[in-house]
């Protein structure tokens, strides 16, 4: 892979750059692209130090978007990290600009960005919390539905403005793909548990046969009121269809 | 069947120049050969600005800030009082102003600022257009709080007063306009 294949600009960049540069807004743009990659380099630099593969890089108008191709389950930890180190380069870099402009930008687009709403920063914090509370399956859903609700809310609460309209239903098909896709990414959970080895240092015990009370680094072991079932076996009730062929 | 074969990145690359050189000849010579695309040409691209403050009231009329995630672009200092002077004159195409000491100089209509810094015979200048294309000149400034295409406020103060003289200029589209409608 190189590089000119993981970034991409999206379109709609383009659209906003003309828009600001005709009206006389491009200096205040350069500045949000400014904060937009520092941003974005604090994420990617963590991404490399962790090993985490990065599939696409996508640079939208007052933000950008970096897509891993990476497994569902590995540390929560290591995801915290790559998160923070976003923010945490901004407010570095916030601390080294003496230009008023630049900070108040700044700040503006961190506090949005640190809205729960879901390819953006804070949805993902809100989604770890979530998976420290709860299982997998529901603090995905979860965090789908808070995105809904907020997106709705910053609809009515702010006035009509063409680009951030923009910006709110770029985020919206993004959101409605994944909640499409919310049936595959469990799976997809669970398969990957079947298929690697992780070594998961905390135990879960589950009173049931239900595997949608799996948590995320949890290793987990089935009660079904006689035995106790490891995870592995369950899983391969599930996956392993080699003896159910007839 | 026989391959075409590729040309190289190199030579596509090389082609490409070639073709800029020749637009680049063509246009000099049809700029040369006539007078009235000359006069067009210095007109509109050299002298005069794209109207950003009249574009930018039109767009955020109907269609909100182009900024969106600003919740003010209010930087500078605002005062509200005017321009407060104790003596005034005419002066080339504008006017003079005593004003205080070290006078801090709130602007008076709101705009984008299209120059900030010396100019030849007037010190330091900042020119603000309004929505309105009116140009006002600030002139013999001491020092300049503000850039180029900042967005200001009316009142938003852009720098302080050198030897208690301001110099005033209004234009529109490169001609003098009266004072008195705006003092």
């Amino acid at each position: 892979m190189t590089i000119k294949n993981i970034f991409k600009i999206h379109p709609f960049y383009f659209f906003t750059a003309f828009i600001c540069a005709i009206t006389g807004n491009f200096k205040g743009f350069l500045i949000f692209s400014k904060i937009t990659i520092i941003h974005e380099i604090g994420h990617i630099l963590a991404a490399i130090f962790l090993k985490w593969n990065i599939k696409k890089i996508i640079i939208l108008p007052f933000g950008a978007l970096t897509i891993f191709n990476e497994k569902i389950n590995k540390p929560l930890k290591e995801e915290l990290l790559i998160l923070i180190f976003g923010p945490i380069f901004q407010l570095i870099f916030n601390s080294f600009t003496s230009s008023e402009i630049t900070l108040n930008y700044s700040v503006s687009l961190l506090l949005f960005n640190l809205l729960p709403i879901w390819p953006l920063d804070g949805s993902k914090f809100l989604n770890i919390i979530l998976n420290k509370l709860i299982s997998f399956k529901k603090s995905h859903l979860i965090t789908l539905y808070i995105s809904f609700v907020f997106i709705i809310f910053i609809v009515i609460k702010t006035n009509f403005n063409l680009i951030l309209i923009l910006i709110l239903m770029l985020i919206l098909t993004k959101e409605i793909e994944e909640y499409k896709n919310h049936k595959n990414t469990f799976n997809k959970f669970l398969l990957e548990r079947y298929l690697y080895n992780f070594k998961f240092k905390k135990i879960k015990i589950i009173k049931s046969l239900n595997t949608n009370k799996m948590k995320r680094d949890y290793k987990h072991i089935f009660y079904d009121g006689e035995n106790y079932l490891t995870e592995r076996k369950i899983l391969k009730k599930k996956f392993d269809f080699t003896r159910k062929t007839w | 069947m026989k391959k075409m074969k590729k040309p190289n990145k190199f030579s596509k690359f090389i082609s490409k120049i070639l073709v800029c050189i020749i637009l680049v000849l063509i246009g000099l010579i049809f700029l040369k050969s006539n007078q009235n695309a000359r006069d067009f040409i210095y007109k509109n691209i050299f002298q005069n600005n794209l109207k950003f403050a009249k574009i930018n009231a039109l767009y955020e009329k109907y269609f909100g800030s182009s900024l969106p995630l600003t919740g003010s672009k209010q930087t500078a200092l605002v005062s509200e009082e005017k321009i407060e002077y104790s003596k005034l004159e005419k002066y080339n195409d504008g006017v003079k102003l005593k004003v205080e000491e070290n006078y801090a100089v709130p602007i008076l209509n709101s705009g984008i600022v299209i120059f900030a810094g010396e100019k030849e015979g007037h010190g330091k200048t900042v020119i603000i257009e309004g929505a309105d294309e009116v140009d006002i000149w600030y002139s013999n400034l001491k020092d300049i709080k503000v850039s180029m295409y900042d967005y200001l406020k009316k009142g938003s103060i852009i720098g302080e007063v050198n030897n208690q003289e301001l110099i005033l200029q209004f234009t529109k589209g490169g001609k003098p306009l009266d004072y008195k409608k705006y003092i």
